[in-house]
């Protein structure tokens, strides 16, 4: 381990002014070094040991050891500097060093090269100085200026110095740029700087200048310039005065600004806000500007008329303006707080308490200071509340009208029904599904016409055109064909609606009318019936009965005249028993045709043309063979009828032996009887070839009662009027086709029957 | 029709009625009153006109005329249509009498309202209510 020490006493030992020159350099901070180049051999002292924070006893002794804690980036340099030192003979460098401790220390080091008698280097001399501290200084001061320029331009704010008794202006870099003047040449006198500024400008500038230069007194201005490039700006400077040690004012130091953008942006926003404030202002709604859920900022007019308060009052009002029992009011608020803005109807109040209905609306914002704020804006919508209320109201009349006819055309029992110019049906009332099995649905826009019976056709066109032509028609009769193919007799009332085009229909469904009618009719007719009936009663009772009563009464008489004979009152005796029998006869004939009236709840039973006929021919055999009758039948088509049976033997017995009493002499007798399907029921042909009736004579009373026709045959005249009545209480007809000696033809319908018991 | 009645100037009296019991009835009560008379009866008032047109016009005698209303083929009324037909000469010599068993008070009425028939009885035939009825009339 070689140090300087060490050296010393290896070299002859150093001179007094030697050892002085080394505790003069040890109390400077100064490491020393040397190094020979021929025994490659090198020792420094502990001061500059000290710099590498290391000690003589941690110290290996080589100057590459001491190397490894240069900084990576200097070494390089470093030996550079060396190299350069073996050509100058000196120099001068400086590098960093890293302590173990990871610790940045700078060093300044000098090196002095001494040369052999042939001028090889031979022998290097070098001082290390640790120049950390300084170098500190140094970075921090030229960091300020740095950060200084840096925040003059950031700002773009210039500084500037007057000294007004030399007229020397200096002005930073960032001035000149705001000034917009070239540093070359402007002359940096106050002359120079005036030029810059607006004419009208430069008089209170330079005034300005002056007071401050005698008073020291800082000062702020704006004022306008020109730059070099012909470019407005306007300036905002801020000045004072400094005082010397004698407390005189020398200099003026100051600051200056570029605030033309912030003028520009200051006048727009003046200007908006102007713009705004009118706009504001004139609006017809109410504007309030708010904190968020605290007071009102500001108000328009129209807000002060609407309430009727001041902008204050209405300031000091905030929320009490709205009424809040008003559970909307809250639904409002919620739907602002979620969504950021609102709109609605709200209730507000004015200052003499009244209320009236707004629509408001309202948005969260936040201004340039962050704040939450509410703008809202108010509508009063009393007119259109009004206005609204009358429609609804109005509507609502209508409303019930048109629920009240609807009703009337749903629970209609008739068919309210407007039938357009082309004869289709514009609307029916609901009834038309029952009555028609069409629902209206079904029938809009569907030809009436072809809704009515064929037969029915003709009549009711005429009616149409009748009513169109404008006489009201009432209770018109005619007949509609349901869904299901029935008709449904009809009775309409129309009349016709020039303005609108339409008929107006009411179609009653006449099928109870016209079954109570046909009912009535029925009454009336089976009254006039029993009326008959009964009158042919009188008449038998004062003809029919009375004849043999008659005889009776005489007979016995006779019986008491003495001055007849016992011969003649034989006679006289026999007579009076054929007329009692006759009385007999016609007692129980009478019986029997009252008797069928009782008969009329009898049992329906299927019955057999055929077999019925063929009993009866079985019946009569003796009479048909000696008669020589033929009778053919044809019930081919209809055989079967339920019927109360014992009428329907009556009557075929009752024709059969009608045909053959009153068989044609000179012809050879037949029957035909045939059955055929006719309406609802059956109808049967009956002819024969007999005498047949006059009924030019006889028309009106063939079927009565003891009506006889045939003076040469014994005839009860009961058999047609037993057959007319059987047949009519089985609800049938029976008409005759008859001429003398062209025999008789009967035409019988009966209409079906369901059995019963 | 005629003015004046006589029972003993009739000379025959005639019967229409189709009820047998009936004709013979009124036969032996008239064989009474008219002993000595012509008493004829028809059961068939065709055959009754048919007289009348052909031997009655030929020879025509007083005849009362007893007719019956209720028959077949040709009612009493029918009989008297054609009465009041007959010449005014042959016609004034018969009598007409409804005879009826009807007590119908409309059969009455009718025959007194015919201008052919003189009155309307009642059966049984009754001599007295006949002579009545011939001399009323």
């Amino acid at each position: 381990m070689n140090t300087l020490q060490d050296s010393e006493e290896n070299k002859n030992g150093p001179t007094d002014l030697t050892k002085k020159l080394l505790l003069a350099t040890k109390a400077a901070g100064i490491g020393l070094w040397e190094y020979w180049y021929k025994e490659n051999h090198f020792i420094c002292d502990d001061v500059l040991l000290s710099q590498y924070n290391l000690t003589p006893s941690t110290f290996g002794g080589t100057y590459e050891e001491l190397m490894e804690y240069f900084h990576l980036d200097d070494k390089i340099r470093v030996y550079q500097d060396l190299k350069d030192a073996y050509d100058q003979n000196s120099n001068e460098t400086e590098f960093r060093v890293i302590w173990k401790d990871k610790s940045l220390h700078y060093i300044k080091a000098v090196v002095i090269v001494e040369r052999d008698s042939e001028g090889n280097p031979e022998h290097l001399i070098g001082t290390h100085q640790d120049v950390t501290p300084t170098k500190r200084i140094q970075e921090v001061i030229k960091d300020s200026e740095l950060h200084m320029a840096e925040a003059q331009r950031l700002a773009n704010i210039g500084s500037w110095s007057f000294d007004f008794k030399k007229d020397r202006l200096i002005w930073s870099d960032q001035l000149y740029i705001i000034f917009g003047t070239d540093k070359e040449t402007f002359l940096e006198t106050h002359k120079s700087f005036i030029h810059l500024v607006e004419e009208g400008d430069r008089n209170f500038v330079e005034q300005t200048s002056i007071y401050t230069q005698q008073t020291g007194e800082p000062f702020k201005i704006e004022y306008g310039i020109t730059t070099s490039s012909g470019e407005k700006r306007v300036i905002e400077e801020h000045g004072y005065g400094q005082r010397d040690a004698e407390g005189v004012i020398c200099k003026l130091f100051g600051t200056a600004q570029d605030i033309t953008e912030r003028k520009k942006t200051a006048k727009i926003i003046e200007e908006s806000e102007a713009k705004y404030r009118t706009l504001i202002e004139s609006s017809l709604d109410c504007i309030f500007l708010a904190v968020k859920g605290g007071n009102v900022l500001t108000a328009n007019a129209t807000a002060r008329h609407m309430f009727q308060m001041t902008e204050k009052e209405l300031c000091d009002a905030g929320r009490s303006l709205v009424d809040q029992t008003d559970p909307r009011f809250q639904v409002l608020l919620e739907e602002r707080e979620r969504t950021g803005k609102a709109r609605g109807e709200l209730t507000f109040i004015r200052k003499d308490g009244t209320r009236f209905p707004a629509e408001a609306s309202s948005v969260i914002f936040k201004d340039a200071e962050g704040l939450e704020k509410t703008s809202m804006t108010i509508r009063d919508i009393t007119e259109r509340k009004l206005a609204e209320e009358k429609v609804s109201m109005t509507s609502a009349a209508l409303q019930q009208t048109l629920t009240d006819l609807n009703r009337i055309m749903t629970s209609s029992l008739d068919i309210i029904c407007t039938i357009n110019e082309d004869g289709k049906f514009a609307k029916v009332s609901a009834a038309s599904e029952k009555i028609w099995g069409y629902t209206p649905a079904q029938l809009h826009e569907k030809i009436t016409i072809d809704m009515v019976f064929k037969e029915d056709v003709e009549k009711t066109m005429k009616v149409a055109s009748e009513v169109m032509e404008g006489s009201p028609v009432h209770l018109f009769e005619n007949r509609v064909v349901h869904k299901n193919g029935s008709l449904v007799p009809m009775l309409w009332s129309a009349r016709w609606d020039m303005d609108h085009k339409l008929m107006y229909c009411i179609a009653k469904d006449a099928t109870e009318i016209k079954r109570l009618e046909e009912e009535r009719m029925k009454i009336v007719n089976d009254l006039i019936q029993r009326n008959k009936e009964l009158e042919q009663f009188t008449y038998i009772v004062s003809h029919n009965l009375r004849a043999p009563v008659a005889n009776i009464m005489g007979f016995a008489e006779a019986l008491e005249n003495n001055s007849y004979s016992e011969n003649l009152k034989k006679e006289v005796l026999s007579q009076l028993a054929v007329s009692v029998s006759k009385l007999d006869e016609v007692t129980r004939d009478l019986n029997e045709v009252l008797l069928i009236k009782e008969h009329v709840n009898d049992v329906r039973e299927e019955l057999s043309f055929s077999k019925l006929v063929e009993n009866i021919q079985i019946s009569i055999q003796n009479l048909l063979d000696e008669c020589d009758i033929k009778i053919e039948t044809d019930f081919s088509e209809v055989d079967k009828l339920v019927s109360i049976k014992s009428f329907i033997h009556s009557i075929f017995y009752n024709l059969i032996t009608n045909s053959i009493k009153y068989r044609s002499l000179d012809k050879c007798p037949f029957i035909f009887i045939k059955s055929y399907k006719s309406h609802e029921g059956t109808q049967l042909i009956y002819s024969d070839n007999g005498f047949g009736i006059d009924l030019n004579k006889h028309q009106h009373n063939i079927f009565g009662l003891y009506k006889r026709f045939h003076q040469h045959i014994e005839g009860k005249g009961v058999g047609l009027f037993m057959i007319k009545s059987q047949i009519e209480t089985l609800g049938g007809t029976i008409q005759l086709n008859s001429a003398v000696n062209r025999g008789a033809v009967f035409q019988i319908y009966l209409p079906f029957q369901t059995a019963k018991a | 029709m005629r003015e004046n009645y006589n029972m003993h100037s009739i000379e025959q009296v005639i019967v229409i009625d189709d009820d047998h019991p009936s004709l013979f009835l009124c036969k032996i009560i008239l064989e009474q009153k008219f002993a000595n008379k012509k008493i004829v009866t028809y059961n068939n008032p065709l055959t009754a006109i048919d007289y009348f047109k052909s031997a009655f016009s030929e020879n025509p005698i007083e005849t009362l005329l007893l007719v019956d209303i209720n028959m077949p083929e040709m009612s009493g009324w029918e009989v008297l249509d054609f009465i009041i037909e007959l010449d005014q000469e042959i016609k004034k010599l018969i009598t007409v009498i409804m005879l009826s068993s009807s007590i119908d008070p409309k059969d009455e009425q009718k025959a007194k309202d015919h201008p052919s028939a003189l009155a309307y009885l009642e059966k049984p035939l009754n001599i007295e209510e006949l002579e009545e009825a011939m001399n009323i009339g």
